[in-house]
């Protein structure tokens, strides 16, 4: 395996555990704090904490999924 | 069982709230706080969508030329890092809060992951309430500072960008003044001590002012 794929694989396996680590944060938050979200207290009156978190799954998950293809296929 | 026993709140709405204290309301602060990330964020979409229609082009480059690789690299990386930065700053608007209830205001300045700030002020404490809402942005988006003086010194504490401020404003009043009135009732019952284990019957009490 050259360099560059190493390098590639570790910046993705660390984004990868950045979101779990972010994810694990927010669900220990989730455990202590439950104010109830009204219209007002969500961002733009629709977007709340979950919705951010599916979100950035998503990213990641794109992200690991695109860098593996790109690596196969170079 | 007591009646008139209070239901007991204590850690109901968030870790640390009192046995007998009632959460009124919450807040965040306004969108503009994060309107320069979403700017950035669409910004970075546009930049990353054509570079993954450029896809093909970008392999060919990279093919056998380790200079180009390394800079692809770099470039990924940073765009990785921008990603998570940009979720993360997300996530610390959310969980960076103010609350208030029947008893205090606390200003939680929060962070996912390193900081946790608590500022917490007793209504009695409180003096005056002072809502500042200047300029066209924080009148058409209805957004502003709370400022609160503090009576024990000159201490003030200001909310920063609150959204709805004049809701706030009212509902930081009331709490405030409910406040005061529940301690100047308690302080009554307690010089009165005497008069609340043996109340006088109302007829004899009536009995007293005509017999003057």
């Amino acid at each position: 395996m050259s360099l560059f794929t190493t390098l590639m694989v570790l910046a993705v396996i660390s984004s990868v555990i950045f979101f779990l680590l972010t994810l694990n944060r927010l669900l220990l938050y989730n455990k202590k704090y439950h104010f109830p979200e009204l219209s007002y207290t969500k961002l733009f009156r629709v977007i709340e904490k979950k919705h951010v978190i599916v979100t950035h799954g998503l990213f990641t998950a794109v992200h690991l999924v695109f860098t593996i293809w790109f690596i196969w296929t170079l | 069982m007591d009646p008139i026993e209070k239901p007991n709140n204590k850690d109901r709405m968030f870790k640390g709230q009192q046995r007998n204290e009632e959460f009124i309301c919450f807040f965040r602060r306004h969108w503009i706080d994060i309107l320069k990330e979403l700017m950035f964020l669409g910004i970075f979409i546009l930049v990353i969508g054509i570079l993954v229609r450029q896809i093909g082009a970008i392999k060919d480059i990279l093919r056998g030329n380790k200079e180009m690789k390394l800079l692809f690299f770099t470039v990924f990386l940073f765009a990785t890092i921008y990603m998570h930065r940009f979720f993360l700053k997300m996530l610390n608007y959310f969980v960076n809060v103010g609350v208030i209830t029947n008893s205090r205001v606390i200003d939680h300045n929060k962070t996912l992951f390193f900081i946790d700030n608590l500022d917490s002020i007793d209504m009695s404490q409180i003096q005056n309430i002072e809502k500042i809402q200047e300029g066209v942005l924080p009148s058409i988006l209805r957004y502003g500072d709370i400022k609160i003086f503090l009576t024990a010194s000159d201490a003030t504490k200001t909310l920063h960008r609150i959204p709805n401020a004049k809701f706030h404003f009212r509902c930081l009043n009331r709490a405030k003044e409910a406040r005061r009135r529940g301690l100047t009732r308690e302080r009554r019952q307690v010089n009165e001590p005497i008069i609340q284990q043996f109340p006088i019957p109302i007829e004899e009490e009536e009995k007293f002012e005509t017999n003057g």
